[in-house]
């Protein structure tokens, strides 16, 4: 660091910094976005204090407090290669505009994220195995030159016209909608994870954490059909899968019905079939002329889909991450690792 | 640690390099047949965008190669050139003969001074496997543009040849035209000539391939498709090399996807397959026609030179098919 500079410190997070935090983060993000609403305090609460999964921040802080730069993540406890492990999907990384030129190469970014990294990274207790993330352009460049980033995939969404859907029938399977997740939908993830390398842990306290106690303010929009909307999938009364809707913006398209989540047994046709009538009618009622889903292509629900009327289209989007452990390698992750949108937070 | 003289190829390194390609490919592939001077000839010499050779050389005989076949490009308005990274290799008793980085690298990285920048070739590209990509992005700056995909699926078997589409022997002053309808499409696309395709599906030793063709009334080429039947992700596969049609002329691509379909059917392939951007009105139209898409085991990976046009820039804008890799 340039002697000229004021001293600084960088450390991880601590109880109190959330004030200074979003003080910097509403003046970044606003002087971007004219779109941007300021987060609330109770916003960053949920995200950051309040996911069963738990966070991770670094900071780079003046004498007095203020928050020069971010770098963060939402943790995602996972099923990996049939042990349970942690992930983190990197977020709200930022430098304070003014700082940007008191330090250019590599940037306060980078002297947030190093120390982040050797912290998080790892197999240890309270690492993360893998960090990633979907990221500006900006990001990017400067995460492959100093921080190791490597393309995990670029990411195709599927699409399908409500009028082209053809999900196939679905006999002895109803779909309720739910107000929040009842408990027998963790089984109906811990299947799918066997079928998979990774997969973010899906039990009630995770589900209802991203999509019931999620502050309408974090939805930016406060519409009946801007709410995420959950379906159970049940056969004889069981549950065999759960899907998630929400009507909203997805790459620079407004008004999609979004498929936030869909997890099921890939080979459970009935159960396919059926979350996907209760999508489109869920979409028809939200006015949305079409359904939005992302799966990695390598998942058996990217074939399935296709076979039910989607498309597979291109995005502005692309996966990025570092993993810290060699055997998970970014091939592997690019195999086996099953998401879809809910794993982002970018609906 | 032995002494390599690393450098742009000379015509005299050919036996020595042939020699060096031949044992190396022949490694754990009992099914390798040994490339001759005339296939070198073909790739190396004859290629109407000329050539991209490094070598190192050890005692005066070539122990490593990078090497690249190049490509003519319309882009940002003038012809530009990229390549595609071929043929790259190291003599098994040369493999140790530098520390790291090793002799592959220290091959490649004058290659790129000699070759890349922006008043040379803009680009370089490939798709390389799982170990090639790991030394070529942690030591030659290659980076992803897309992790990619290949449309497929079974022939319509129920498919006639229809009559309106011809089977063509080569490509004339016509294939430009078609490309020229096509190409304000595109950011940036190997330039479709009869030089480029004959050379490429026409003079090709390697393998053979069926070209169809559509015409109007007045016997102009409409739109073209390249074909080969091959072994290639999965066994007797029917491979649309190249496709060539302007996205507004669908009744063109429909003939020609049925004679596509029919030759298929004819040579009982199991798929046809072929690579698109996901950006062209045609990744949409195939999958239309029951395409699904797929996902492969290569990362299209590329190098620019020109710090405008990078990986995101490429992926958005650049129009490339199997016919502009050496994949079949």
């Amino acid at each position: 660091m340039s002697s000229e500079l004021p001293p600084l410190t960088i450390r991880e997070y601590q109880p109190g910094d959330e004030h200074a935090i979003l003080t910097t983060f509403n003046r970044v993000f606003g002087g971007v976005d004219p779109t941007f609403q300021p987060r609330t305090l109770e916003t960053w609460r949920w995200l950051f204090e309040q996911n069963p999964s738990g966070s991770r921040i670094f900071l780079a802080l003046t004498e007095d407090g203020a928050v020069v730069s971010q770098y963060a993540g939402l943790g995602q406890r996972v099923h990996l290669d049939g042990e349970l492990a942690s992930f983190s999907q990197s977020i709200d990384s930022m430098t304070d505009p003014a700082w940007r030129m008191v330090l250019r190469e590599p940037g306060f970014f980078v002297l947030t994220a190093t120390p982040y990294g050797e912290r998080f990274g790892g197999g240890g207790e309270g690492q993360d195995a893998f960090m990633w993330g979907l990221p500006v352009w900006s990001a990017w460049r400067v995460g492959k030159t100093y921080l190791d980033y490597e393309v995990l995939r670029t990411v195709l969404k599927l699409v399908c016209p409500l009028e082209r859907l053809d999900p196939g029938e679905a006999p002895g399977v109803d779909v309720e909608e739910v107000a929040s997740f009842p408990t027998d939908v963790e089984a109906v993830g811990v299947a799918r994870a066997e079928l998979a390398g990774a997969m973010a842990v899906r039990d009630v306290p995770q589900l209802d954490w991203r999509f019931v106690k999620r502050p309408a303010q974090a939805d930016y929009g406060q519409g009946e059909h801007d709410r995420y909307a959950i379906g159970v999938a049940r056969r004889g009364g069981q549950a065999v899968g759960y899907a998630v809707f929400k009507k909203g913006l997805f790459d620079r398209v407004a008004d999609e019905g979004l498929v936030c989540d869909f997890v099921c047994a890939p080979d459970d046709d009935g159960a396919r079939a059926a979350l996907l009538r209760w999508l489109a009618s869920r979409a028809r009622a939200a006015g949305a002329a079409r359904l939005v889903a992302v799966f990695p292509e390598t998942q058996p629900e990217w074939q399935a889909f296709q076979k039910a009327g989607f498309h597979a289209a291109g995005t502005m989007y692309f996966v990025v991450g570092r993993s810290w452990i060699k055997r998970y390698r970014m091939r592997w992750l690019f195999e086996t690792w099953f998401t879809t949108l809910g794993d982002t937070d970018i609906v | 640690m032995a002494d390599y003289e690393l450098r742009e190829y000379r015509d005299e390194d050919l036996p020595s390099l042939l020699d060096c390609f031949n044992t190396v490919f022949r490694e754990g592939n009992p099914d390798h047949v040994d490339r001759t001077r005339a296939e070198w000839d073909y790739l190396f010499a004859k290629n109407p965008a000329g050539r991209r050779i490094f070598v190192a050389a050890h005692e005066d005989k070539v122990v490593a190669q990078y090497a690249a076949l190049p490509i003519t490009v319309w882009m940002a308005g003038a012809e530009r050139k990229f390549a595609q990274i071929v043929d790259s290799m190291v003599h098994p008793e040369h493999r140790r003969g530098l520390k790291r980085p090793g002799l592959f690298v220290q091959t490649a990285l004058p290659f790129f001074d000699a070759f890349g920048g922006r008043d040379k070739d803009w680009v370089h590209y490939g798709w390389p496997v799982e170990p090639a990509w790991r030394i070529g992005k942690k030591f030659l700056k290659y980076e992803v543009v897309r992790t990619q995909t290949v449309l497929a699926r079974e022939p319509d078997r129920a498919t006639e040849m229809p009559p309106e589409v011809e089977r063509m022997r080569s490509f004339d002053h016509q294939a430009r035209w078609v490309y020229e309808r096509c190409v304000d499409d595109f950011g940036a696309s190997a330039i479709r000539d009869d030089r480029f395709l004959n050379w490429r599906f026409v003079e090709n030793p390697f393998h053979d391939y069926v070209i169809f063709g559509v015409r109007d009334a007045d016997t102009l080429l409409r739109g073209y498709a390249v074909y080969r039947f091959c072994d290639w992700k999965l066994p007797r596969m029917g491979v649309i090399v190249d496709w060539l049609v302007p996205p507004g002329e669908p009744e063109v691509g429909e003939l020609l996807r049925r004679a596509i379909d029919a030759r298929a059917t004819a040579d009982q392939a199991s798929t046809v397959a072929l690579f698109l951007p996901e950006w062209s009105p045609w990744f949409d139209r195939f999958q239309g026609w029951g395409y699904h898409v797929w996902p492969t085991d290569y990362y299209m990976v590329g190098r620019n030179f020109h710090p405008r046009f990078d990986m995101r820039w490429l992926r958005e804008a650049w129009w490339y098919q199997l016919a502009d890799s050496d994949l079949v």
